[in-house]
């Protein structure tokens, strides 16, 4: 209570530092924290899609009906499958249709239907990854009767691929974000620390130990982390309600992105409040 | 044996001795007067007490604790046994008289109850009582070494070092000052005062250590006014 009380009245003593330390800390974690949510938007597409994720095969052209019942019984014995969904030419025809809307009449002009019959396949939601897909698809083209295995393989690949570069930028602008906060706090503290030089220099005279010593300052930098976390956050939340409305379906950062945003900040604040402590108590009179 | 000098020399960068060779002891109890001209190494003599310094060699032993060592936390808890005053008081300007009483306390872990009840008595035996609550910007120069005294005694220490606790006061005030030191060196705590006057100190008759250019010249009683019997 004697340290929260030291560090809420050294707060109150560098008002204007206090303040300018907590918005400058609230700007790094903002910039850190839209990257995150945009890292978490970019997650949600991705899983969004894998959910979409749907194996075709393409059966051979005129494919007997005893041919097809046998590659559907081998079909259904690959593991891993949640449906599978029987498409005969006539309506994949009557599909194609819906889709040329009111230019259809090409369509109908043609003699015979060309579409092959299809089978839709949907994995179970655990095995849509990328790996697990091709792996399932390579295994349909080996089947007899099949003419070809179509699956989203292109833009998953490219989605991944930018969800993979987004958590390096993540782990950057974290770096970079975290030492910029590192420094304003250890400088805030540092000031604090000069302005108090006397009060420490008694202290230590009369017996305090470094811990005693260090507590509130250590307290002062944690509560300038919290405001700022706290700050940020609230911003976050703002700015992600305003995209919300506009865009539906974004998400918020989820609550382990949110707790590593708390840990990281408080963190960034104790080491920055540290780095200066060290200097200081190591200094001689 | 509450303090101990064994050949302790000190000398700082650049090979400057502030101290050659001293070896000297003092016993639970006494009254002793430090002095010698300026540079002659009084106050690295008590910074070495209260382990703002070491010494470059040999040994200096405090109570249970050894310069050579003590830890960091020992140092703390040493400096609860070792009060210290300075010439300049050293009070921090914006806590009351009570609240720069309270510091060692605080710093030691005692409770608010023990707290208050310790700082009110320690204030009364210095004559502050009615001056608790006084910024020491408000008080005379006379009653911020009391002050300094009572945070000095706040922890009941075994040895109380003060640093020309007069140099600042006029001798009327300084004089009141060295009574003070006597009273509590009656109350059981020994007390190491460095000093110029060397008239007061040897108006009290106590042991009386000089130095000069870091060496013990003399140490022995002052007697009859001054007259100094050397035993070194």
């Amino acid at each position: 209570m004697y340290h929260l009380n030291q560090a809420l009245a050294g707060m109150k003593r560098a008002g204007f530092m206090s303040a300018a330390c907590i918005i400058i800390m609230t700007c790094s974690l903002l910039i850190l924290g839209i990257f995150l949510l945009a890292t978490a938007n970019l997650r949600e597409i991705l899983r969004f899609a894998h959910e979409k994720v749907e194996i075709v095969v393409f059966l051979e052209d005129g494919i007997s009906r005893a041919a097809a019942d046998s590659l559907m019984a081998e079909v259904e014995s690959i593991p891993f499958i949640e449906s599978i969904r029987q498409v005969d030419p006539d309506e994949a025809m009557q599909r194609l249709m819906r889709e040329f809307g009111n230019r259809s009449q090409i369509l109908e002009s043609l003699e015979s239907n060309p579409l092959p019959a299809s089978l839709e396949i949907t994995l179970k939601p655990q095995y849509r990854l990328k790996q697990r897909v091709v792996g399932v698809a390579e295994r349909l083209e080996q089947l007899r009767g099949v003419e070809d295995v179509s699956y989203g393989r292109g833009w998953i690949t490219v989605l991944e691929k930018v969800v993979r570069v987004f958590a390096v930028v993540d782990i950057v602008v974290g770096l970079v974000v975290g030492i910029a906060a590192l420094v304003t706090v250890s400088y805030t503290v540092r000031l604090t620390l000069y302005a108090r030089k006397e009060m420490i220099k008694v202290l230590k005279l009369v017996g305090a130990t470094d811990f005693f010593v260090m507590a509130p300052f250590l307290l002062e930098g944690l509560l300038h982390g919290a405001a700022a976390i706290a700050l940020s956050l609230v911003l976050l939340y703002l700015g992600y309600s305003a995209v919300d409305s506009r865009i539906s379906q974004a998400v918020f950062m989820p609550l382990g992105m949110i707790l590593f945003f708390i840990i990281f900040g408080l963190a960034v604040a104790v080491m920055g409040s540290l780095v200066s402590l060290r200097v200081f108590l190591g200094e001689k009179e | 044996m509450l303090l101990e000098f064994r050949n302790v020399s000190k000398r700082f960068e650049g090979g400057t001795a502030a101290l050659e060779n001293v070896t000297l002891s003092i016993e639970k109890g006494e009254f002793v007067f430090l002095t010698g001209a300026s540079g002659a190494g009084k106050t690295t003599l008590l910074k070495l007490i209260y382990l703002d310094e070491t010494p470059s060699e040999g040994e200096v032993l405090i109570g249970d604790y050894v310069s050579s060592e003590a830890s960091k936390k020992d140092i703390a808890m040493l400096r609860r046994r070792v009060g210290v005053v300075f010439q300049e008081f050293r009070l921090l300007k914006d806590l009351t008289a009570f609240e720069n009483v309270v510091l060692p306390l605080r710093a030691a872990g005692k409770k608010d109850n023990e707290i208050r009840k310790r700082v009110n008595s320690v204030l009364y035996s210095v004559g502050l009582s009615t001056k608790r609550h006084q910024f020491p910007p408000k008080l005379s120069g006379g009653e911020q070494q009391r002050v300094a005294i009572a945070r000095a005694m706040a922890l009941r220490p075994s040895i109380l070092l003060a640093d020309e606790p007069t140099g600042n006061l006029d001798p009327d005030t300084a004089a009141q000052i060295f009574e003070l030191l006597l009273d509590i060196n009656r109350g059981g705590t020994s007390v190491l005062v460095a000093t110029h006057d060397i008239q007061n100190a040897a108006r009290l008759q106590k042991r009386l250590i000089v130095l000069d250019k870091g060496r013990i010249v003399a140490d022995g009683t002052t007697e009859d006014g001054g007259q100094e019997q050397c035993t070194t």
